[in-house]
């Protein structure tokens, strides 16, 4: 639902939106660069380093020369994710 | 820049009406006025057990399912602190700590019944027995907690969406309603409930899943509960089909946490 002209996006939401475009990148294109990443999460600059920092400091997501990818725990993460975006949803919450 | 309404102008406003609604449901519910709604429902069915040994069974019944309400309650409230320590968003800290509320707060009321079921017991009078300091404490604390419980996932409702004017006035008519009736907190829970039963209504209609649909019967089960809670007071078999209303309610909550559907 739209607040006026811009919608708003809860902190889940931006976590789901940038670890499922690292998954589907790298499996649909073989390459996930950072700042394609961050185009399809829709994200400024500043807020996509401050997420991938931190994920990247939780080894949840990692970096070689094909870009991001999701580590082990990673994968985990976004299953956890993505039932508790689905369970709020469920709710009827607007994330 | 957002077209906001004074909801999300001045939240600091609402706080205040919500803590104040608080502060004098706590006032309302220490009063004798409230106590005696439930110390009658009580004690006419702890007297009723003596001549009706089916209605101790009921009363037992009941506070087995309560039990088990707030059980699932609980569940669910650990259940999403933990997805919280991993996620760190603040709703679902928010729908945790709600949860773990009402779920605390209904594991008290079975307590506060056996509490009030042996001092009872013993006497032959219906109502003129006081509670104790224990018994009111108790249960006061119990429904505080569910209350603070229920207004913490409304609040958190008001965190991602933006309230239509007819939701506004609805909230506006229940706070207002909750500062009128203060004493009577069974009412107020019921209130509390059709409220979010309303919301998640709203939700299911405008997105038709199956996820919105179980959570609105989970919520119409809660409301539903609540009536019969009031009316148990005429019929006391009406308290095993309230618990058991509830515990329907929380345990469809608990599955969409474990098993989310799936969306299209």
């Amino acid at each position: 639902m739209k607040r006026g002209k811009m919608q708003y996006r809860s902190r889940i939401r931006i976590l789901y939106d940038i670890i499922e475009n690292i998954h589907y990148l790298r499996e649909e294109e073989g390459r996930a660069p950072p700042t394609r990443v961050m185009f399809f999460a829709n994200l400024s600059y500043e807020r996509f380093t401050e997420y991938l920092e931190e994920l990247k400091n939780r080894e949840i997501v990692s970096e070689d020369e094909y870009g991001l990818y999701l580590t082990q725990k990673g994968m985990k993460f976004r299953d956890e994710l993505k039932k508790t975006l689905m369970s709020l949803r469920a709710f009827g919450f607007e994330l | 820049m957002y077209t906001r309404n004074f909801l999300y102008v001045y939240p600091g406003t609402i706080s205040i009406i919500i803590m104040s609604s608080i502060l004098y449901t706590i006032y309302g519910l220490w009063s004798e006025t409230a106590l005696n709604m439930i110390t009658y429902l009580i004690s006419a069915v702890s007297q009723m057990g003596k001549l009706r040994p089916d209605l101790a069974m009921i009363m037992f019944a009941d506070n087995i399912l309560t039990l088990l309400s707030g059980v699932a309650a609980l569940a669910i409230g650990i259940f999403l602190g933990l997805r919280y320590l991993d996620i760190k968003d603040k709703l679902v800290l928010y729908m945790s700590i709600s949860f773990l509320l009402i779920g605390a707060g209904i594991i008290l009321e079975p307590a506060t019944t056996m509490l009030m079921v042996k001092r009872y017991i013993r006497h032959t009078a219906i109502i003129e027995i006081p509670a104790t300091a224990t018994i009111r404490t108790l249960w006061i604390t119990s429904l505080i907690l569910q209350i603070i419980g229920f207004l913490g996932i409304i609040a958190s409702y008001y965190r991602t969406l933006a309230p239509k004017d007819y939701e506004m006035t609805l909230s506006a008519l229940g706070i207002a309603y909750l500062g009128i009736i203060g004493a009577v907190p069974y009412l107020i829970l019921l209130i509390l409930a059709s409220y979010l039963s309303s919301i998640t209504l709203s939700r299911y209609i405008l997105y038709r899943t199956k996820g919105n649909l179980v959570i609105f019967i989970g919520f119409t089960a809660l409301m539903l509960s609540y009536i019969m809670i009031i009316l148990s007071l005429i019929e006391p078999y009406l308290s095993i089909g309230a618990e058991l209303s509830r515990f329907i309610g929380y345990i469809l909550m608990l599955v969409i946490f474990i098993t989310p559907p799936e969306e299209k």
